[in-house]
């Protein structure tokens, strides 16, 4: 049968390749090599991607979709072809960053565009899924390792997932008892709790307490029954009794006030009965009559003389004094008024008059002063003159003074001219005159000199005095002008002031008149108010008397009324034939029959309340058992089911192991041919896998769990080796593949080629070769891609006796994705430059 | 993944080991497929749901009582 080849691969931007990279693969043997980080990985990622949509690394969650995305590019697109025989199928798939795949199948030329269409179509054409592609046919590196490394469990969890029977051991795992065993926990300890809660209770005891409580109740219902008829008989009595009782004490308390009352009128009317003059009587109401007409209450006046006093209508006098008088007295609070109002008017014109007085006083006095200087004015004016008369006297002196300062100015010039001009000649004993040309003898010089000097000594002397007594002339002058102008001024004011006195004096007589009528006016009222206080006191005792008077005839007859009620009322208590005794008596049996059904009534409550209770606890009982005998049927329940579960999981482990027993008998056979293949070595000459069971406890239950061993026969003494004991990385790594490579051969699936990332990193030259050698057999594998940093690889595949068909892809980092150059494998050469 | 040439095995398997209890099988069945659908935490769940369904009772009975 033929299976799919791989014939040809277009990626871009998908993880390191940036731009687009075509990469031929139809070759039995394709090697990638190149550098740590020049996108060898990424080129078998993209295989992978193109053929499930999916890596491995995203399905773990070790990536996202966005992460397999360039970081220079907004998405990825690959287009992987494969091949079968003549067929050709091209299987393109893209993705933008944040949005989903989109797949297109090409077969034969012919698109499959329906996305369902073309994932099922795939995945019948590839039959195998991604997890089986990625355990024997995509192998990893790490893979290889894991196998050998680690503690025993996880080495046996990896080598059962390449069985692709590790489900089972999940399935085995999230079976989970302990919720079972908590909720039974749980359970257990309900059911306890409530045996302990029932032990307290006794249920016969709670059925006799409930009889015995039931005949009380039974007896207490007999007693309160007879009771109540005694009770209703009495009530009946009392109610007839009652209106008698209702009367019989409203009239006790009618006698008893009545008694109060007469006792203490009798008291009153013992301690003296008034006595009253009816001619002094109407004496008053005359005097009454006669002021109330004089204070202008005719009418009232009339009234009262219209009455004829006696003693039966001293009530009718009473009464009308009073009516009548509040009226004087309201007059006379008037007549005070007045007065006081008059009074006040007096004491004002009073005040006003010693104003007046005083006023005049000082006013006089000024004008005293003021005619004191108006006759040392006129003196002045008399002497002297006016201020017209002084001014101009005055102006005529200062003319006078100027005229003869300019007298005394002149003269003063012509001596001191002479004076030069002697002055000019002092040393010459005669001259010549100026102005004859006459000879001066020097004697007449001197002469003229003392001459000159006579006339100077002499003129300002005469000038100087009378300069002198000019100025105080002036001067005197002016003071006069001045005390004339200043008495001037005081004297403006003297005529108002004569008429202001004469007005004072006016006002003074006015008031005088007035102060005078006041009085008179205050007299006159002053007589009416004693005239008025006098009678009005009179009137009041008068009418004291009167209404004592009144009130004692009163007295005397609401005695007589109040005796003759008493009377009555004794009749009526006599009649109405009530016995207030009886009455207490049968009251107090009723209070005492009621109190004790109140009491009665309490206890039968009491015993009511005792029986529900008791029912209550016998119903909780009951309650209780119940919940008991259902909570035990769920704990039977809870067990069964966990029980049932406890099965289940031993029989997935059980199936497990069949499967694995199964498994293994198919795979160790081709594991040795493989192994006996590369391993050119003689010291170990076969590999088996050997299953140890072991027994462990888990929720206290105990489990069997099988444990893989690799094992190796070592030649010298045929004993079996542990791999992972005892054995070199090397010799692990050669075991681990040809596990895989024997799982390969085994699985059914419709893919011919294998790939292998960095396969044989610590295997050594010799076994290398071997394995390529197997590997480059067509019945193990068709075609195979290798992807590796490793030259000697290279090596062993070009040279030596191998004569394989391949291509070699040199990879090398450039600026956005590998530079990528094609060697055939023949021509492939080793040089130094290949990473440089 | 389990094959699925090894799930109709497995289910082959546990029919064969619980011949004489059919409610077993049945369950161990059931666990199975919610195990192939859903994972782990698809049959906790379902483990949780039987508890909750034996608590929720009792808790029923509780109230009733």
């Amino acid at each position: 049968m033929t299976r799919l080849r791989l014939k040809q691969i277009s990626i871009k931007g998908f993880k390191y390749i940036g731009n687009e990279v075509t990469l031929d693969l139809d070759h039995d043997i394709i090697l990638l090599l190149g550098p740590i980080g020049s996108g060898k990985t990424s080129i078998l990622n993209a295989i992978e991607y193109a053929l499930f949509g999916s890596t491995f690394e995203v399905r773990s969650r070790l990536l996202t979709f966005d992460d397999l995305i360039n970081d220079f590019n907004d998405g990825f697109s690959i287009s992987l072809t494969l091949c079968c025989g003549k067929k050709e199928y091209t299987i393109i798939r893209s993705r933008k960053r944040g949005a989903r795949d989109v797949l297109t199948l090409i077969v034969d030329g012919k698109t499959i565009s329906d996305e369902r269409k073309a994932e099922r179509y795939l995945s019948n054409l590839l039959k195998v899924d991604p997890d089986d592609f990625c355990r024997y046919i995509y192998i990893r590196h790490g893979q290889i390792e894991a196998i050998m490394y680690g503690p025993p469990a996880r080495r046996s969890e990896i080598i059962d997932r390449m069985f692709g029977i590790e489900d089972l051991e999940n399935i085995f795992r999230s079976i989970s008892l302990k919720k079972f065993d908590d909720f039974i926990k749980n359970l257990e300890i309900n059911i306890a709790r409530i045996e302990g809660e029932l032990k307290s209770f006794n249920e016969k005891n709670l059925h006799d307490e409930l009889d015995l409580i039931e005949r009380k109740i039974e007896q207490l219902n007999e007693l309160k029954s007879k009771i109540v008829s005694e009770v209703g008989n009495l009530e009946s009595q009392l109610t007839e009794l009652e209106d008698k009782r209702r009367e019989y004490d409203a009239l006790i308390k009618k006698k008893s006030e009545l008694e109060y009352f007469i006792e203490k009128v009798r008291r009153d009317l013992d301690k003296g009965f008034p006595r009253l003059n009816i001619i002094q009587v109407e004496k008053v109401l005359l005097s009454l009559a006669e002021i109330l007409e004089e204070e202008s209450f005719s009418d009232d006046a009339k009234e009262l003389r219209g009455i004829k006093v006696c003693e039966e209508c001293l009530d009718e006098v009473l009464h009308l004094l009073k009516d009548k008088l509040p009226l004087l007295k309201r007059r006379l609070e008037e007549h005070y008024d007045e007065m006081y109002s008059l009074k006040s008017q007096y004491a004002l014109l009073e005040s006003e008059r010693i104003g007046l007085e005083s006023e005049l006083e000082k006013v006089t006095d000024r004008l005293l002063e003021l005619k004191a200087y108006k006759k040392s004015y006129d003196r002045i004016v008399k002497r002297e003159g006016d201020t017209g008369t002084l001014e101009k006297r005055i102006t005529e002196l200062r003319e006078k003074i100027k005229e003869t300062e300019i007298k005394v100015r002149n003269s003063e010039c012509i001596v001191e001219i002479l004076c030069n001009l002697i002055r000019s000649f002092p040393g010459k004993k005669s001259l010549l005159c100026p102005i004859c040309r006459r000879k001066i003898p020097a004697d007449y010089l001197d002469k003229l000199r003392s001459y000159l000097s006579e006339v100077k000594s002499g003129l300002f002397a005469k000038y100087s005095s009378e300069l002198d007594e000019m100025k105080s002339n002036i001067r005197r002058l002016e003071s006069i002008r001045h005390e004339l102008e200043e008495l001037n001024r005081k004297l403006i004011n003297l005529k108002e002031l004569e008429l202001k006195v004469h007005d004072i004096k006016n006002r003074l007589n006015e008031v005088d008149d007035e102060l005078s009528q006041t009085h008179l006016l205050i007299e006159d009222i002053k007589y009416k108010i004693d005239k008025l206080s006098v009678f009005l006191a009179k009137a009041e005792d008068l009418a004291k008397k009167i209404e004592h008077y009144v009130m004692f005839s009163a007295y005397r007859k609401e005695l007589e009324d109040a005796e003759a009620e008493l009377r009555e009322i004794n009749n009526r208590l006599l009649s109405i034939d009530f016995n207030p005794e009886f009455y207490d008596r049968i009251r107090e049996r009723y209070f005492h029959l009621k109190g004790k059904l109140d009491e009665l009534n309490m206890r039968l409550e009491l015993a009511v309340r005792e029986k529900k209770e008791l029912e209550d606890q016998l119903k909780r009982f009951l309650g209780k058992k119940n919940q008991l005998f259902k909570l035990r049927k769920k704990l039977n329940e809870a067990k069964n089911v966990r029980a049932d579960l406890v099965k289940v999981k031993a029989c997935f482990r059980e199936i497990q192991s069949e499967l694995r027993s199964l498994v293994l008998a198919k795979v160790t056979g081709l594991m040795n041919q493989v192994f006996k293949s590369i391993y050119m070595y003689p010291d170990y000459n076969a590999v088996d896998i050997q299953v140890i069971e072991e027994e462990y406890k888990k929720e206290d239950i105990s489990y069997k769990r099988s444990i893989y061993e690799i094992l190796c026969k070592r030649s010298i003494d045929g004993s079996w080796i542990s791999v992972a004991k005892k054995m070199s990385d090397g010799q692990k790594s050669i075991i681990s593949l040809a596990f895989l490579l024997s799982i390969y051969k085994l699985t059914s699936h419709n893919l011919s080629f294998m790939i292998l990332d960095e396969p044989m990193f610590n295997i050594d030259e010799r076994c290398r070769g071997a394995l390529l050698e197997i590997l480059a057999k067509k019945d193990m594998i068709s075609q195979l891609l290798l992807a590796t940093q490793d030259l000697n690889t290279i090596k062993a595949l070009s040279g030596g006796k191998l004569n394989i068909e391949g291509v070699v892809y040199l990879l090398q980092h450039g600026e956005r994705g590998p530079r990528i150059k094609k060697y055939a494998l023949s021509q492939f050469k080793e040089s130094s430059t290949f990473f440089g | 993944m389990l094959s699925q040439e090894i799930k109709k095995h497995v289910v082959e398997l546990i029919r064969k080991h619980f011949e004489n209890r059919d409610d077993l099988a049945v369950l161990a069945i059931k666990i199975f497929n919610i195990y192939l659908r859903g994972g782990r935490k698809a049959v906790t769940k379902m483990l949780d749901e039987i508890v909750l369904k034996l608590e929720a009772s009792v808790q029923y009975d509780q109230a009733k009582a």
